[in-house]
């Protein structure tokens, strides 16, 4: 009776105000914040100094295939599956959801069927998986770590939600969001594609649109390996090192690209990426971040482009699957078209959601992978970028956003006013933590 | 008593010390034949190293920790994490919480030896997640800085915890220990009585 009494009343009430007090100061921090990186930094004029503004923030140069980018879940479940046949040697694979699920089941049979065989796959799944609904359904959809561990599959959770964790406290708002792949030491992949029901499968029951990249690269390799040993070693009691997992050169490297590589060992990568393309532009931004959870911080981005007379456009997804990030979304609309931000809704008429982040620069700096324009990818979450400087693809990048934008309507101040209710900014404060 | 205590100690890290150096070379052989078809050579220490812990516990030792329930909160660095034999040290506050009694508490350093991280176990489905067994034997010296009420004269002023942990497992981003036992011993290394950890949580810091 007194431990029910106390579960009741003042410890529920304890935690209550520990957790809302928590929240209310990071988000007060956040929103009266006037720290800003970008203040602090010097236009990048030309190509060397983009070189050495990432050099300084060490995103390493590396040299690389010509990219592959895979523009649709079809596309790329289907490159998925040719890359774990080909795999002789071992897979290692990093994703925020990772779901079972009729379109994902694929992969995972793959994976489990090359664990079998004798080919070493390390798996880290971030549980945040654990929170996943089948889409437009109360069924929450089965997170696959058990089923890979049983099959062979080396499985780690990144800062598990567990009972014995219950005194990591804040800690437990960091979160993997990465998604990359690494295959027999040669090929890697990140993007915005997990392996679950929203990356995999079609428009028509759910899917979204979003994008994988995938390079050779020996350089990429050696460090994306030694990142994945690191997160694994963090939250697996199995140690493993990467002396275990060979690489394989590129015999004829076609381009390069910069590694944006937040993890365990590398803070404010993802910030330093965002700042270049601010510093760099000199005509025009464009961005598809739909999840832009925006701070003082992040307007002050935008806002160092736009009063050197940058076009500064950003395009958001309609018909998100949850209710809450629309609100939050809509909620922070007004304040980025008052940092000089032209603002594009998507409303295709399949009603599908973007999830695809993209970055560039003056059609001539482009970046792909799972940052997400907000404080959470800023701070708190682990993220992967591929910035390219090469015309090749950013050719490809631009006429896959002109698609977009033919199904885009450029959003009014009136309209962006209409959004700033109390509600949502109720929503928008969780979704800057949490979004 | 002492003697037979130091000897038991002995044999069992020369034991496992041996047993190390055998897994050690068989690992030396796996190593050598990996570096032979890989171009990257590079090993890893552990991801983090510093550490938090809160532990809940009790002692049956009346002349030198008075009855209550003690919360021990410690600080530390757990440098090499090795499958064999690692030592991590810690600073620790030893804390009569219910009853409150402030001046009663300890502070404390501890060496902790693991002896080994065993990935087969038998308890392995009592977690979710996958969790090596990490047995260890803690050695603690603990001072009473903030008042005399625990003791009794001078030898209650400093006490030594020797705390058996069978029951602990490592996740990699901690260590979760359940029923630990205690031997409380006084400030000349004699026999103060008992004590008995119901668990506790040890985390790396980010």
């Amino acid at each position: 009776m007194r431990i029910k009494y106390l579960l009741n009343n003042k410890l529920s009430r304890l935690l209550r105000v520990f957790f809302s007090g928590m929240l209310a100061l990071v988000i007060a921090g956040q929103l009266t914040s006037c720290a800003s990186t970008i203040k602090h930094e010097k236009p990048v004029d030309n190509e060397a100094d983009l070189s050495a503004y990432f050099a300084a923030h060490e995103l390493p140069l590396c040299t690389c295939s010509m990219p592959k980018i895979y523009f649709s879940s079809s596309q790329w479940s289907k490159r998925a599956l040719e890359l774990i046949e080909s795999a002789h040697d071992y897979i290692l694979i990093t994703v925020f959801l990772g779901n079972l699920h009729e379109y994902s089941a694929p992969v995972y049979d793959a994976l489990m069927k090359k664990a079998q065989q004798g080919v070493r796959v390390y798996f880290i799944v971030d549980p945040s998986s654990y929170l996943q609904y089948r889409i437009g359904t109360k069924e929450v959809l089965p997170v696959v770590s058990q089923t890979l561990a049983k099959a062979g599959v080396h499985v780690a959770e990144y800062n598990s939600f567990s009972g014995e964790r219950l005194f990591t406290t804040v800690n437990l708002l960091d979160r993997e969001h990465r998604k990359y792949w690494i295959v027999d030491g040669k090929y890697v992949t990140t993007g915005g594609m997990n392996i679950n029901q929203q990356s995999l499968a079609p428009f028509a029951e759910g899917g979204q649109m979003d994008t994988t990249v995938e390079v050779e690269s020996e350089d990429v390799v050696r460090r994306m390996v030694r990142s994945f040993c690191v997160t694994w070693n963090a939250f697996s009691p199995e140690h493993i090192d990467p002396a275990d997992f060979p690489i394989q050169p590129v015999e004829a490297p076609e381009t390069s690209l910069w590694l944006a590589d937040q993890g365990l060992d590398n803070k404010g990568t993802t910030d330093a990426m965002f700042d270049a393309f601010f510093l760099y532009a000199k005509k025009e931004i464009w961005m598809i971040q739909s999840f832009s959870f925006v701070t003082n911080e992040l307007l002050d981005k935008i806002r160092s482009a736009t009063s050197r007379g940058v076009k500064v456009n950003i395009l958001i997804s309609n018909h998100g699957d949850m209710d809450t990030y629309d609100r939050a979304m809509g909620y922070c609309l007004q304040p980025l078209m008052d940092a000089g931000a032209n603002v594009y809704l998507y409303t295709s008429p399949e009603k599908v959601f973007i999830h695809y982040k993209l970055m560039m620069a003056d059609q001539t700096l482009v970046a792909f992978g799972s940052a997400n324009f907000n404080f959470r990818s800023e701070h708190l979450s682990r993220e992967m970028e591929f910035v390219f400087n090469d015309a090749r693809v950013v050719q490809q990048a631009y006429q896959n956003l002109q698609s977009l934008t033919a199904q885009t309507r450029l959003v009014t101040l009136e309209e962006a006013k209409s959004y700033r209710t109390f509600n949502n900014f109720l929503q928008y404060l969780v979704m800057v933590i949490g979004g | 008593m002492k003697r037979q205590l130091c000897s038991i100690l002995t044999a069992l890290v020369l034991v496992l010390a041996v047993r190390g150096n055998v897994f050690a070379q068989d690992t030396q052989v796996a190593q050598n034949t990996q570096a032979a078809k890989t171009t990257n050579q590079e090993r890893l220490g552990p991801s983090r190293t510093l550490f938090y812990s809160v532990t809940l516990q009790g002692y049956a030792a009346p002349d030198l920790l008075p009855d209550a329930e003690y919360v021990n909160f410690g600080l530390g660095i757990d440098p090499v994490q090795s499958p064999f034999v690692s030592a991590a040290l810690g600073l620790h506050w030893l804390l009569p919480f219910n009853p409150w009694e402030f001046d009663a508490s300890y502070l404390g350093l501890s060496c902790d030896v693991t002896f080994g991280r065993y990935l087969a176990h038998p308890f392995g489905k009592l977690f979710v997640r996958r969790v090596s067994l990490a047995p260890m034997v803690s050695f603690g010296a603990y001072v009473q800085p903030f008042g005399e009420k625990a003791g009794q004269g001078g030898a209650g002023k400093e006490i030594f915890l020797v705390s058996c942990q069978p029951l602990r497992f490592f996740s990699g981003d901690g260590y979760y220990t359940m029923g630990a036992f205690d031997v409380v011993l006084d400030g000349h290394l004699k026999y103060g009585g008992w004590g008995v950890r119901l668990f506790d949580f040890t985390y790396f810091f980010y």
